[in-house]
């Protein structure tokens, strides 16, 4: 095996090339072929010095011999040997210089505009057409009642419900643990540290519990189903079933709503307990509250109402988490890399939507006057 | 160790090599040797480990006993920087041509060339370009994405991808499955004419009769955990062991050999 680097000399209007011509050794060799200077009216190119030549190597003397006939010089290549006489031939019949190869498609800043805006107004119209076939199969099966898939929809409970409930747990526990430091410093310089039972109380309920369960659930469950559907397409799983007859939206889309229908407000309760609770410890660690005090507030400052308002929220969540995560389920194609886009795009546009829909809530509750 | 004069160098050589998962074995005491330039095919029922032997032999697998030594040098004693460097010096094409589904089929060609490389880009977009067209697509091919290309495509985009750095030994994992009759032996052709412009030694794994006869030098059939028989195809077709006969003297196996007969 020859181990040199590739090298060349001219002489006398011969070109000697010596040394591996292979892809590994070439690096700046093909820049130094074209700066050189050419005189004389014919070149010889002797390779009885190569080693070893790949079809890298052959190329590179093949462009310079193209270059060098394009300028009217005459080129003789001398002492190939057989294998690489193969390369050149290969070389000449199949090379095309990068302006022969068709341009790679480059998009203006005004088209991909455009192409967005239209992917856009599609995703969007796409998700209508997905809600209302989604809400056509569950009329359906709601007038027969046996075609229900009740064991996928408590297996979708336990993975969406029961497995969250360290994560949420611990998540809403910290938070009324952050909430209650950051405000029973204020309100102690007032001498009003009771009232943190109820900073902490109605933050918990009406708004954080559900928004954190939401996002958690966003991430955990809803990026789940995307990729879940998404690799089914990719193996033409979800082909496979419509064949046999099982209609994809009935066991796949419809469990998967209907358990995270039950188990995101359930979520939400037990994260409005652990929110209070980790209030409850701090404000008893931090400001002396004693919890009987503090449970007695709670119960003046903390209405039922405000704790439906929070857990009325979470079904609202849980609908618009399934159907985006199933949805970009199934609007992967093709390829790996396109399940791991439409897990990401389900994720980022079920978190959006959560936020977005709890900001629309809060307008209307105070229009209303809850 | 090293072969010089007459006799050709060994590119694989196997020995002992045994294979078990859990209390299953593979295959048991495999010797054999491939030398530079054959062709040579395994064969062998579903299930007789034809493709694990190809795994342990790519260094995807480690066999349970055994070496394996690739251009001389023993596989399971190399650090990782030397298993790279023995790497590039082969190349694989996958059964259903595992070309990465983000890349253009010209950028998965391209993409050996550029990690192991220091060649410019638009170097390397143009050696992309000649294996593509060896390998029989047009150059506007090169811009499309794996999944839309059609299967006897892929294999053949897969091919041009596995010969991107001129490798000496190439492996083909059942090259012709999938494939119709007429793109099945418009691929066998490819093989023939790859070898004939690059002349790498290639190892193929197939259950295509039609391919053995066209383009194998050598075949071995894997059969009871172990070699049953090595030989050209001419040979184990006429071999009267019954455990032969009853792979190539099939119904299937007649028609190969009436077809490569007429041809």
């Amino acid at each position: 095996m020859g181990n040199s680097a590739p090298r060349f000399e001219i002489h006398a209007g011969r070109l000697l090339c010596k040394g591996d011509w292979t892809a590994r050794r070439l690096a700046g060799l093909p820049r130094q072929l074209r700066r050189q200077h050419w005189p004389g009216e014919s070149l010889i190119i002797d390779l009885g010095g190569i080693e070893r030549m790949d079809t890298s190597g052959a190329w590179v003397l093949e462009k310079l011999r193209r270059r060098l006939t394009a300028g009217g010089r005459r080129v003789l290549i001398e002492h190939a040997s057989p294998e690489t006489e193969r390369l050149l031939l290969l070389a000449r019949t199949k090379g095309l210089e990068r302006e022969q190869l068709p341009p790679v498609p480059h998009m203006g800043a005004l088209e991909s505009l455009g192409r967005q805006t239209i992917a856009s107004l599609r995703n969007a119209v796409g998700l209508l057409d997905f809600i209302g076939d989604a809400a056509l199969a569950a009329a359906r099966l709601l007038l027969h009642p046996g075609r229900i898939r009740w064991r996928e929809i408590a297996h979708a409970l336990g993975e969406a419900g029961h497995k969250a409930l360290p994560i949420v747990g611990l998540l809403a526990f910290l938070l009324g643990i952050v909430i209650t430091y950051q405000g029973g410093v204020q309100l102690r310089l007032y001498g009003a540290s009771i009232f943190v039972a109820d900073l902490v109380g109605l933050s918990m309920l009406r708004e954080l519990a559900p928004i954190i369960t939401a996002i958690i659930v966003a991430g955990r469950t809803g990026s789940a189903y995307t990729a879940q559907i998404g690799t089914m397409k990719v193996t033409e799983e979800i082909d496979a079933l419509r064949s046999i007859g099982v209609a994809p939206l009935e066991l796949l889309v419809l469990p998967k709503v209907a358990a995270l229908l039950i188990a995101l407000p359930l979520l939400t309760v037990y994260a409005d307990f652990m929110g209070v609770l980790g209030g409850m410890v701090m404000a008893n660690v931090q400001l002396d509250l004693s919890y009987t005090t503090f449970i007695d507030r709670l119960q003046d400052a903390v209405s039922v109402k405000s704790y439906l308002v929070g857990v009325g929220k979470a079904p609202v969540f849980a609908a618009v988490i399934a159907i985006i995560g199933c949805y970009q389920g199934f609007q992967v194609t093709g390829s790996a890399e396109s399940v791991g886009r439409r897990t990401t795009i389900s994720v980022v546009q079920s978190i959006l939507a959560v936020i977005v829909i709890d900001a629309l809530f809060s307008i209307a509750f105070s229009y209303l006057e809850i | 160790m090293n072969d010089q004069g007459t006799e050709r160098e060994r590119v694989i050589e196997v020995r002992g090599l045994t294979m078990r998962f859990g209390s299953k074995t593979v295959h048991e005491n495999v010797d054999f040797d491939i030398l530079r330039g054959e062709v040579v095919a395994i064969v062998g029922g579903s299930g007789s480990g034809k493709s694990t032997l190809l795994r342990e032999m790519t260094m995807l697998q480690r066999p349970t006993a055994g070496t394996i030594r690739l251009f001389g040098q023993a596989v399971d004693r190399l650090d990782e920087r030397q298993r790279l460097a023995l790497r590039r010096r082969f190349g694989i094409l996958f059964q259903n041509g595992a070309l990465f589904g983000g890349e253009t089929v010209l950028e998965n060609i391209a993409t050996p060339l550029l990690e192991h490389t220091r060649l410019e880009r638009t170097l390397v977009d143009e050696l992309a370009a000649i294996k593509l067209r060896l390998s029989g697509l047009a150059v506007e091919d090169g811009q499309l994405y794996p999944s839309q290309l059609s299967g006897g495509m892929r294999k053949r985009a897969a091919l041009a991808r596995a010969m991107a750095l001129d490798p000496e030994l190439l492996f083909l994992d059942e090259p012709t499955s999938g494939l119709d009759p007429i793109s099945a032996d418009a691929l066998d052709e490819l093989v023939l004419e790859l070898k004939a412009a690059l002349g790498p030694t290639i190892v193929l794994v197939t259950h295509d009769m039609d391919s053995l006869w066209r383009i194998a030098d050598r075949v071995m059939l894997l059969g009871e955990g172990r070699l049953l028989a090595v030989g050209t195809m001419a040979a184990l077709a006429r071999s009267t062991d019954p455990a032969v006969a009853r792979f190539f003297n099939g119904p299937r196996g007649r028609a190969a050999m009436m077809a490569a007969g007429a041809s």
